[in-house]
């Protein structure tokens, strides 16, 4: 319950510490009342033995190594809001399309004293999966369950922003919607059931369709287009090519359809709303993910709290949805 | 085959029927119409450019639909590509696919398929032509199209399956994903290569045939209508080129009728520039021709030597005249003018004396008498002049007027001055009641009747008087000559001439015979007069001519190689055509000219000399003889001899066959036949009586004998055994 309801304060874009300020409190007091917990536990029974001396924590050398899949905008953007709020040492690493250089790479962060891995992208948390004795948080992964990344020690946060959020602004901006479609690759499940409760949240019914190629995206949503009222685009690269979200894009624009997107790009193509997460957002997750250390054993996925939403004018007029006064700060002519 | 009279007796051979209208059609089969050519010239341009349009209409659009194929092909591809979504979605997916629906609208789809990732294993077929023996993907195709040869094609195109009978499209399905990192800052400029992945292959045929057919059909009804059009274009056109040619044909007419012969065409002046200078110089032309035509045609209906117009003029202003006299009822006036001892003036003073007093005779005929009536120099010395509108009384006052005239003209030539009376015959014209030539007989007896009175006279012609009855029978005789001539019915006799040295040789003369009203046969001395008063002894030399000729071709052909010598009277000198004639005909039987001998009697030659030369050369320069008939009758002169170029002299009979009796006759005879040879003629002795004779004239050197004692005229050719043996037993 605590959890859902932290979640839904997550969903409406705001920081826990700022709604709830008795959670600070809360997660400071975890600890004391393991403490507490363990006392009275131990009081309860029997005269304790003495107990056997617990081994002592691996020391941790302070500090952590960022591991980049690639010097891409989206990865160099984290990196840095990491190296802003972060005042330890930081070690970067970065893989290249050099199977032999990316092994070196491993072999120097496994090598490291640093115990503490943030990968960014998919092929850095791959590469840091095979990492042992290290913990990792992973971000810019959108399809890690596609790849198994999630244990014990290795926890990612969200690649993409809170569907809540997304959902409410588009149900204020189209009252009358109710039925929104979604395709995606297999192994989203945890991303559809949060999509899920976000859309049952606010009022939509989502119905999801699983595929497998590009081809079948397209062939997908031209099957569903008389069902749905809108499409929720999903940044599945698995099953999505520049040319299908052209004409995914082009198909919604001549039917009427409501495309709520991942990029502000893609207003230009025929977008009504779009949703962007946010570097410093994601930097935070993965910092205060990092903070958990050993005891983390939260969601395998930290949701980001905030995002970046914008609505397209030009597609707003086109059907009919007047943007309501609260929402025209989010509005913008592509 | 009979000869042909036409309408002023003149004899020819009838053309068979309908040859003119066949050499008309032959000759209009090799001429060549300016508008037809240019039509022709048009319709083959437009032929040619028809083919080429058509034959650039096929290949173009044949080209066009090839392109346009493979360019639908790709479109077809790219839509198929999504249609078969299905059938790579899901097993048996087939039965959600819309391509059997899709592709129902487009026949010229032979057959689609749809392959697996190796090319190999078909997902499904669709096309109704599906069933038709189709190779599979060939492993170099599936290499090039997956890519694995280093290159990526949208498809592939195989023109050679079926024999070319369809367009093959072979295209890959590929399925690309974004890299995994490649939606996290999505920027549609980015191009960063995506993952792709072959999962299958499409293969649609085309039926370009299909299209094809109904180019073909297209084609075919355009170039019906492209056909009509040019049809029309071709009728317009033809209707324009014939109007803008229209001037120049304008000129065909006239130029057809000049043609013929009629010069009294007028072209009318053309509005073009370039045709008015044809028609301005076709009118000149033709005035040029008219005035020519009239120029020759009075020199062919008048006297060269006085100006005054012929015989044939003459008889003709008379038939309109006496036409004219019977409408008008009004008499008219016929005077034939003999002049009196004109032989006299041509024999001491000579030709040209007796030319240049005929001509001012002519001159004063002519001022005496009014602009309207007719004066015609008749024959050598004869002179005929119609008086139109005059009564009987006025008619002898004028004819007495003409012998004063021609008792007061002198004339002076050289030392002597010339004078000649004339002695007139007048006969009146009276409506309907006699012919030209009756009425010029009347003439011709009433002037005969004024010589016979003593000459210097005139005598007017009257019907109950003494030489009525001797006209009727003239008239009688003319009526018979002429039947004899339509009929043709004259009979020809071949009298031998023998020649002394070569007794072998064949000559005969050819003598006319005509068969009377009662079947006898009657002799040339009694209707010979009678035919030179009407006129008709051209026609009689004509007909003889022809069929001499021809009766010695025949006899040439049956082996007879005979010389024939053929009389000509003085009248047919006045006949130009008669050399025209003789030369056609020896043409036409094949004939050497110099087997043919023409006579004319001496006074003939000497009242016609200037003809007579031009006759005989003419005939000489064809290569034929010419012999002086009844030679020493006429004057005592043999000047004229050196001027005739005649080959042979034939001796009077008058001398001949009294010769042996008489010593002047034998004195002429030897006299003619030493200067003939002199002279290097040949001499025939004709009317030979006796043997005797015959001896003598052998003597004498004579070179050719004739007469009845040698052989008699015969409708045959006769072997003259007495001639030969005579001639032989003379020579012995």
């Amino acid at each position: 319950m605590l959890h859902s309801m932290c979640m839904n304060e997550v969903a409406r874009g705001v920081t826990l510490q700022q709604t709830f300020p008795c959670i600070q409190g809360l997660v400071r007091a975890v600890p004391l009342l393991f403490v507490l917990a363990g006392l009275v536990t131990g009081c309860s029974t029997a005269p304790l033995k003495p107990a056997p001396p617990k081994p002592a924590p691996p020391k941790l050398a302070p500090g952590i190594a960022i591991l980049m899949s690639d010097r891409l905008p989206a990865f160099v953007g984290v990196q840095r809001e990491i190296e802003k709020r972060y005042s330890q040492r930081i070690e970067n690493y970065y893989l290249g399309s050099n199977e032999t250089a990316n092994s070196a790479v491993q072999k120097k962060i496994q090598s490291s004293d640093i115990s503490q891995i943030v990968a960014i992208g998919l092929p850095a948390a791959q590469v840091a999966h095979s990492l042992s004795g290290k913990r990792v948080v992973f971000c810019q992964v959108f399809n890690y369950e596609d790849t198994d990344l999630v244990t014990s020690w290795m926890k990612g946060v969200a690649a993409t922003s809170p569907a809540s959020e997304q959902f409410r602004v588009w149900k204020q901006l189209s009252p009358r919607l109710k039925k929104v479609g979604v395709i995606t690759g297999k192994n989203l499940h945890a991303l559809m059931e949060e999509a899920q409760a976000a859309a049952r949240e606010n009022g939509l019914e989502l119905v999801h369709v699983e595929v497998r190629s590009d081809k079948e995206t397209l062939y997908a949503y031209k099957q569903m287009v008389p069902k749905i009222q809108g499409l929720w685009l999903v940044p599945d690269n698995r099953v999505l090519s520049r040319e299908v979200i052209r004409d995914v894009m082009a198909h919604s624009v001549r039917a009427g359809k409501q495309v709520a997107v991942f990029s502000h790009q893609l207003l230009a193509l025929g977008g009504l709303v779009s949703a962007e997460s946010g570097y410093a957002d994601i930097a935070e997750q993965v910092l205060e993910r990092l903070k958990q250390a050993h005891k983390d054993t939260g969601a395998p996925i930290t949701p980001l709290t905030r995002a970046t939403i914008r609505i397209n004018t030009v597609m707003a007029k086109r059907l009919n949805l007047p943007i309501p006064k609260t929402l025209r700060g989010l509005a913008r002519a592509p | 085959m009979p000869l042909e009279s036409n309408s002023i007796g003149r004899f020819r051979f009838p053309r068979p029927a309908g040859l003119d209208r066949f050499l008309q059609s032959v000759r209009r089969i090799g001429e060549r119409s300016l508008v037809s050519r240019l039509l022709a010239l048009l319709m083959l341009g437009a032929v040619v450019v028809y083919l080429i349009v058509n034959v650039g209409l096929w290949w173009t659009a044949s080209n066009l639909i090839d392109d346009n194929l493979e360019k639908q092909a790709a479109r077809w591809l790219s839509e198929l590509d999504e249609l078969g979504t299905p059938l790579y979605a899901s097993h048996g997916g087939r039965h959600v696919s819309n391509i059997d629906k899709r592709i129902r609208h487009f026949p010229e789809i032979a057959f689609i398929r749809y392959y697996d990732a190796s090319g190999k294993k078909i997902l499904g077929e669709y096309g109704d032509r599906r069933g038709v023996e189709i190779p599979p993907l060939k492993p170099d195709q599936i290499r090039e199209l997956s890519g694995a040869s280093g290159t990526e094609r949208d498809y592939l195109v195989d023109r050679a399956i079926l024999s070319g009978a369809y367009l093959r499209f072979i295209s890959p399905i590929r399925v690309r994903s974004i890299r995994s990192d490649g939606l996290l800052g999505f920027s549609l400029e980015n191009e960063k290569p995506e993952n792709v992945k072959v999962i299958g292959y499409i293969d649609l045929s085309i039926d370009s045939g299909y299209y094809k057919e109904q180019l073909v059909r297209s084609i075919a009804s355009g170039s019906l209508v492209i056909a009509a059009l040019m049809a029309v274009g071709l009728f317009f056109g033809s209707r324009i080129i014939r109007k803008a040619l229209a001037p120049l044909t304008a000129l065909q007419v006239p130029l057809a009728r000049l043609a013929q012969g009629e010069t009294d065409v007028n072209v009318e002046r053309a509005k073009d520039a370039e045709i008015a200078v044809i028609s301005d110089a076709l009118n000149t032309t033709i005035r040029a021709l008219r005035d020519r035509d009239e120029t020759l045609r009075k020199m062919a209906e008048s006297d060269p030597l006085t100006g005054l117009v012929n015989r044939s003029l003459f008889r003709r202003e008379l038939e309109a005249e006496i036409e004219q006299a019977e409408r008008d009822a009004v008499p008219s006036a016929v005077f034939f003018i003999d002049l009196d001892q004109f032989k006299y003036v041509n024999d001491t003073l000579g030709h040209a004396a007796g030319d240049k007093l005929l001509i001012s005779v002519a001159e004063l005929l002519k001022s005496r008498v009014r602009d309207k009536d007719v004066v015609s120099r008749f024959g050598g010395d004869e002179f005929t002049v119609l008086a139109r509108n005059v009564s009987r009384e006025d008619a002898v006052e004028l004819a007495r007027s003409f012998n004063q005239i021609m008792r007061d003209m002198r004339l002076v030539e050289g030392e002597k001055i010339l004078s000649v009376n004339c002695s007139i015959g007048i006969a009146m014209i009276e409506p309907g009641r006699h012919s030209a030539e009756e009425i010029l007989a009347h003439a011709d007896m009433a002037c005969f009747e004024a010589k016979s009175h003593g000459r210097n006279r005139m005598h007017m012609y009257e019907e109950e008087g003494e030489g009525r009855k001797e006209m009727a029978m003239d008239i009688g005789w003319f009526q018979h000559i002429k039947q004899i001539i339509e009929q043709d019915r004259f009979r020809l006799m071949y009298q031998p001439i023998a020649d002394v040295v070569h007794p072998d040789k064949e000559s005969y003369e050819v003598l006319l015979r005509m068969p009377g009203p009662n079947g006898e046969i009657v002799l040339p001395s009694i209707f010979l007069p009678v035919a030179q008063r009407f006129g008709l002894m051209t026609d009689i030399d004509r007909w003889v001519i022809v069929h001499a000729l021809k009766a010695q071709a025949d006899f040439r052909a049956s082996g007879r190689d005979a010389i024939f010598s053929i009389n000509l009277s003085g009248q047919s000198l006045e006949d130009a055509s008669i050399l025209q004639l003789i030369k056609d005909h020896l043409t036409l039987n094949r004939l050497p000219p110099n087997r043919v001998i023409f006579e004319i009697t001496e006074q003939s030659a000497m009242r016609y000399l200037d003809k007579a030369r031009h006759l005989i050369q003419g005939l000489v320069d064809i290569g034929c003889r010419f012999a002086l008939d009844d030679f020493g009758t006429g004057f005592s002169s043999f000047s004229y001899l050196k001027q005739l170029p005649v080959d042979f002299i034939k001796i009077d009979g008058s001398f001949i066959k009294n010769m042996a009796q008489n010593s002047m006759d034998e004195t002429m005879v030897l006299s003619i036949i030493q200067i003939a040879r002199s002279l290097g003629k040949q001499t025939v002795a004709e009317f030979v009586p006796d043997e005797k004779t015959i001896t003598m004239l052998k003597a004498s050197g004579v070179d050719y004998l004739q007469g009845f004692y040698i052989g008699a005229p015969s409708e045959k050719l006769s072997v003259n055994l007495r001639v030969v043996s005579k001639t032989k037993k003379n020579a012995s």
